[in-house]
């Protein structure tokens, strides 16, 4: 039996690659299709810490649009949230700072990142770096590659470790 | 006998495809009727459904806080590849759930997501297609438009100083080259037209302005006068049944429709000739005729309205001035024709929507 159970919820509008960071960091696995998530899929993996086993529940939660916010019900008892933005479309990560303020006056006491992914499409990237520093002054940041692995293990780690610190 | 009785909620089971558990303490959880068959391999046998399901046990949870009598419903969630739909009742310490499975309800919802999800990434991207175009446009005339500028001072400053001498050849080269630049600038002029139109179409139009399309083409008259005394061709207005004669439509874009279409009527004309144009009423449009003498519209040139489509007597436009036109009188819900006259000559008739 793990010692710890932690509930992490990704957040973020549609085709920002929610469901592909949890497949990359549970089965280590990517896809280029795009399949909406409709409802919500919970995925099971259990990280070492020090020794320390802490089995983390990843909620996939359905990408937020114009039509739908995602349902509050399903954010209870979160210890964390990473809030996804795709660094291609530098509208994803207006939104979700701002679903992410709404959410954090709600569960004040969280660990959070903000990620922004696709790192690898340099191209097409839209984000720029003032963005980025302006908003690493007020939260944890991280660019991720769902496509690469960049920085994917040590997200859920590092949050992994802070929800485990906060609960002791 | 007892077949023909009908237990209601086995009856359900069948409809829905549910399991329908309840609990007495809120906690442990029974089925009274059995489990369908997909249950016992997804949620498992124990009393506890949220042992196996994460999602389902902080459904449980939920419901366990909520008031009495409320009517809970979890959503769609997937376990192992399926979807299921959780509906609960709390009452004082007992708790009704009913799990069911929903992979059909899935499929359907999930493809309409799907769709709109889709449509709205093409949409995203073909907007930021569209900007770059335009950032890349408005460099490309930066670019035409500057050297064009500055090459025609230096050539008339030199016309100027040739005015000395008696260099004649060189004074002619000289003209030849500046009415290079100037059509090339009138080249540019009207790409920006076109593209300017182009852009807009989506752009919401504001109709407090409906100009009168008797006063506008009053004014391009006397606008193009003179360069109709250049060419000794008279121009000439005719108003043949007055009334209202607004048009729904930015008088800018109208304006400058009227001037492409006249000045390439004049351009057309032989010396000497007339060019005629005449406003009216044409049911629920105001319509403008434009007539000159000239050769008429070329049958083998194509359609006159297309980019680039120029007759075989290059005549010193872009091939641009028409089809701005019609792109901007059809913005307006207007429609726009060309046609030879029996007794040789053209015309471009114009109708624009009335303004009520
Ligand atoms: N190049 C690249 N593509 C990615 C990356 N992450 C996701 N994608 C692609 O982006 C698309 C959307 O990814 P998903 O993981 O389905 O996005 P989502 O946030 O779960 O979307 P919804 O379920 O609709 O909310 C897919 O085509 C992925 O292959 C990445 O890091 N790099
Ligand atoms: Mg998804």
């Amino acid at each position: 039996m793990p010692e710890f159970k932690k509930k992490v919820c990704l957040i973020g509008s549609f085709a920002v690659g929610k469901t592909s960071l949890i497949r990359r960091f549970v089965s280590g696995v990517f896809s280029d299709e795009y399949l909406t998530t409709l409802g919500v899929k919970v995925d099971q993996k259990t990280v070492t810490l020090e020794g320390r086993e802490v089995l983390l529940l990843v909620w996939d939660l359905a990408g937020s649009d114009q039509f739908a916010k995602v349902q509050q019900a399903y954010l209870a008892g979160s210890s964390g949230f990473l809030f996804v933005a795709d660094g291609t479309r530098k509208s994803t990560l207006d939104d979700v700072v701002e679903e992410a303020e709404g959410i954090l006056k709600l569960f004040p006491v969280v660990s959070i990142s903000f990620l922004i992914n696709k790192v690898d499409l340099a191209e097409e990237w839209e984000v720029t770096e003032e963005r980025i520093s302006e908003l690493k002054e007020r939260y944890p940041v991280r660019l991720t590659s769902a496509l690469t692995g960049d920085e994917v293990e040590e997200t859920f780690l590092s949050l992994a470790r802070e929800m485990v610190e906060v609960s002791r | 006998m007892s077949g023909e009785v009908e237990d209601p909620k086995s009856n359900v089971r069948r409809l829905i495809d549910a399991a329908i558990l309840s609990s007495d303490d809120g906690i442990h959880f029974h089925a009274e009727d059995g489990f369908p068959d997909w249950y016992p391999s997804i949620f498992g046998e124990s009393s506890d459904p949220g042992k196996q399901s994460p999602f389902l046990a902080g459904f449980i949870d939920l419901v366990r806080d909520s008031d009495e009598s409320e009517r809970k419903k979890s959503g769609l969630w997937e376990e192992q590849s399926r979807f299921f739909e959780a509906v609960a009742v709390k009452q004082g310490s007992r708790i009704l759930l009913m799990v069911e499975c929903a992979d059909e309800r899935h499929h359907f919802e999930q493809q309409i997501l799907h769709s709109s999800h889709i449509h709205e990434l093409n949409r995203e991207r073909l907007q930021k297609e569209l900007e770059l175009k335009k950032v890349l446009l408005e460099c490309v005339m930066h670019d035409l438009a500057n050297p064009a500028a500055v090459l025609l001072m230096n050539l008339q400053h030199i016309e100027k100083k040739l005015e000395s001498g008696d260099e004649r050849s060189l004074r002619a080269a000289v003209e030849r080259a500046i009415n290079q630049v100037n059509r090339q600038k009138q080249l540019i002029q009207s790409i920006s037209e076109v593209f300017g139109a182009e852009a807009n179409e989506a752009r919401e139009m504001k109709w407090d302005e409906a100009p009168d399309l008797v006063v506008l083409a009053g004014e391009i008259a006397d606008e193009m006068e003179s360069a109709a005394e250049s060419r000794a061709v008279s121009l000439s207005l005719e108003v043949s049944d007055p009334g209202v004669t607004r048009v729904k439509a930015d008088p800018v874009y109208v304006k400058r429709v009227l001037v492409n279409i006249v000045g390439n009527a004049l351009r057309h004309s032989p010396e000497r000739g007339s060019v005629g144009i005449s406003v009216g009423r044409n049911g629920g449009f105001v319509r403008c005729r434009v007539s000159d003498q000239g050769s008429g519209f070329e049958e083998e040139a194509g359609d006159p309205f297309k980019a680039f489509n120029q007759g075989s007597s290059n005549t010193g436009s872009s091939g641009l001035g028409l089809y701005f036109s019609k792109l901007a009188v059809e913005m307006f819900g207007g429609t726009i024709l060309a046609e030879n006259e029996k007794g040789g000559g053209a015309a471009v008739i114009l109708n624009l929507p009335v303004a009520s």
